[in-house]
């Protein structure tokens, strides 16, 4: 295996997705004290939003922001992520059509972005950057990937 | 060159026309019905619905016309150009080196006038194509394909004698295709309908006497309703079958590989092998056992096509394949078989998890119908020696940059590429798999088109990982 990827998320990803995490717990709050009278069980039902809160909140986007890394080389794009399923990911610079970023409005919240980019077998995503490293990252994998248009 | 714009063959007009009316089928169809039936059978309603009927032929054909009227196309250096409608303009162009294919396709009516559909094949387009000229005489198709083989590789080189490589698909083999077809995807709906008409018919049965009483007839009934309708689904998906690869041949023009196929419709599609990233070999159920396969092909730029169109040939023997491909695409041709399994210790992980969930649903099932009969019990083996075949057929090779990936899903498929084709590819791993030192290795050659083994030991997946990389040049 060759050496991790260099590079980590923006630091404010991990409050990005604590405030998803957040958003996510809400919501089974909601549900869950709607059906609650419903539900054999009772009161246990109410555990669901405080594991919800644990996972999501908690755990899972500092872990998953730990795991995160990513490289652009000049001929090759390599990811590494996952939380429980750890992925690494390589790309072909040869293989990329053409790149964006986007910015969804919890995104810009945080002045993140996130790098999308496609191939033929579909969209590739480094998400939760600083905005001008989006900026950066995008630009320099569209100068990269100007080689002779064969899909 | 011609850039003068021209019209379509006036062929076009009941094509049209047919195109219209197909659309417009269920609103004259409800029409129709309620004119006929809603005031009884009588000379009067017969009459309007006949006026209905005449009235939706002639308005389509009037449609058709106009269509065909405001619709030109032409071609010059800069692409193929196509214009239409007068309320609703609509003005395409494609560049000559955007267009990936011209396929022509011939239905009843084409056929009848002796012209052609063009289905101007972009990477964008959808299955139909970017641009569709419905019909289209002979010679102006040879001016089309002259325009775009003049800008892009030339179709056919000189020598029209000189023989090309070709395989024909035999009325025999094309019968045993049709038969091992086994299309689920029709049959399980029809399985879903019958069990909820089953459940209904209990339903209705509310008195517990009448049950009892009807229980033996009404279950051998619904029994034998489900079974016809199981023998006309599969009926109907062997005809299906059948007449989408009548005829079916494939044959290796160049840069080209040409697929005609259809009885009703022939359809002719050039795909240019360079955009072939891949082919692969599937063996169904009803196939493995006797040692045959489908060839399919991975092609970029064809995603939203149907399956049939991604047919390299509907039926192989296995021991037929490497020839084959030998002959109509060395680039990818490979031996699907001698491959490196996934380790002995690696085969549980395989079965484990498949006999687990089959014994939860098992298990519940027997707990919610309160079956007599243990019957959802098996669900637990059955799909343990699925886990196992899934093991069996795992593997992978990878040889003088040619990538073979073996695995199975009910159906045996095998991916043929070679390295440098790849999208990409990933290695992962779950926390048990670390901790047991194993790794699952994936690629993709283009949008489905995707290829998974599970569980190699990890040294070997990393180092197979590492052996996909692009090489720095």
């Amino acid at each position: 295996m060759p050496p991790e990827p260099a590079h980590r998320l923006a630091p404010g990803a991990r409050w990005l997705w604590r405030l998803q995490g957040l958003i996510a717990t809400a919501v089974v709050v909601a549900a869950t004290s709607a059906a609650q009278s419903e539900l054999p069980g009772g009161r246990v039902w109410l555990l669901l939003p405080v594991a919800v809160l644990a996972i999501g909140v908690g755990a899972v986007p500092e872990l998953r922001w730990r795991r995160w890394r990513y490289e652009v080389r000049d001929e090759e794009i390599d990811l590494r992520h996952g939380t429980i399923w750890v992925t690494r990911t390589l790309v072909p610079m040869l293989r990329v059509q053409h790149v964006d970023t986007t910015r969804g409005p919890l995104e810009q919240l945080f002045g993140l972005a996130t790098v999308s980019v496609h191939s033929a077998a579909g969209a590739t995503t480094i998400p939760a950057l600083e905005d001008a490293d989006a900026a950066q990252l995008r630009d320099r994998i569209a100068a990269l990937a100007r080689t002779p248009d064969e899909l | 060159m011609s850039s003068e714009p021209s019209k379509l063959h006036p062929a076009a007009i009941a094509v049209l026309a047919l195109n219209t009316l197909r659309e417009a089928a269920l609103p004259i169809l409800v029409l129709l019905g309620t004119a006929v039936l809603g005031s009884g059978l009588d000379t009067g309603a017969l009459r309007r619905g006949l006026l209905y009927l005449v009235v939706g032929v002639a308005g389509a054909s009037l449609a058709g016309l106009v269509r065909w009227l405001s619709t030109r196309y032409s071609v010059d250096e800069h692409g193929i150009h196509f214009r239409s409608g007068y309320l609703r303009r609509k003005a395409t162009t494609v560049p000559l080196n955007r267009i990936q294919g011209l396929d022509t396709v011939a239905g009843p009516v084409q056929r009848l006038f002796g012209v052609v559909a063009v289905h101007v094949q972009t990477a964008g387009g959808g299955a139909k194509g970017e641009i569709v000229l419905e019909a289209v005489g002979p010679e102006a198709v040879e001016r089309l394909r002259a325009a775009v083989g003049a800008h892009g590789p030339a179709p056919t080189e000189a020598a029209p004698e000189r023989a090309l490589p070709e395989r024909r698909l035999s009325r025999r083999d094309g019968l045993i295709a049709a038969v091992t077809a086994g299309q689920l995807g029709i049959i399980l709906p029809v399985v879903a309908a019958g069990t909820q008409l089953f459940s209904q018919a209990f339903d209705d049965e509310s008195d517990l006497e009448g049950a009892t009483r009807l229980l033996p007839d009404s279950l051998v009934g619904w029994e034998l309703a489900l079974a016809a309708l199981l023998v006309a689904a599969w009926g109907l998906s062997v005809a299906g079958s059948l007449v989408a690869f009548a005829g079916f041949t494939v044959t290796r023009d160049g840069d080209r590989l040409r697929i005609r196929r259809g009885l009703l419709q022939r359809s002719e599609t050039a795909v240019p092998v360079r955009r072939i990233h891949g082919v692969r070999v599937v063996e169904g159920l009803l196939r493995r056992p006797f040692g045959l396969a489908a060839l399919r092909v991975e092609v970029a730029g064809y995603a939203a096509e149907a399956s049939a169109a991604r047919t390299l040939f509907p039926l192989v023997r296995r021991k037929d394949i490497e020839p084959f491909l030998a002959a109509l695409l060395p680039e990818l041709a490979d031996d699907p078989g001698d491959l490196a399994p996934p380790p002995r210790r690696a085969a549980r992980r395989y079965i484990l998890p498949k006999t687990l969930a089959g014994a939860v649903l098992g298990g519940a099932a027997c707990l919610l119908v309160g079956a007599i009969a243990p019957w959802p019990l098996l669900l637990a083996p059955l799909l343990a020696l699925d886990g196992w075949l899934d093991y069996r057929a795992a593997g992978w090779r990878l040889r003088d940059g040619r990538l073979v990936m073996a695995s199975r899903q009910l159906a045996w498929s095998t991916l043929l590429t070679p390295a440098a084709r790849l999208q990409e590819h990933a290695i992962a791993q779950n926390p048990l798999q670390r901790r047991a030192q194993l790794a699952d290795v994936a690629v993709a050659v283009g949008k489905g088109g995707r290829a998974r083994v599970r569980h190699l030991e990890a040294p070997v997946a990393a180092e197979l990982w590492e052996r996909l990389r692009p090489r720095v040049s």
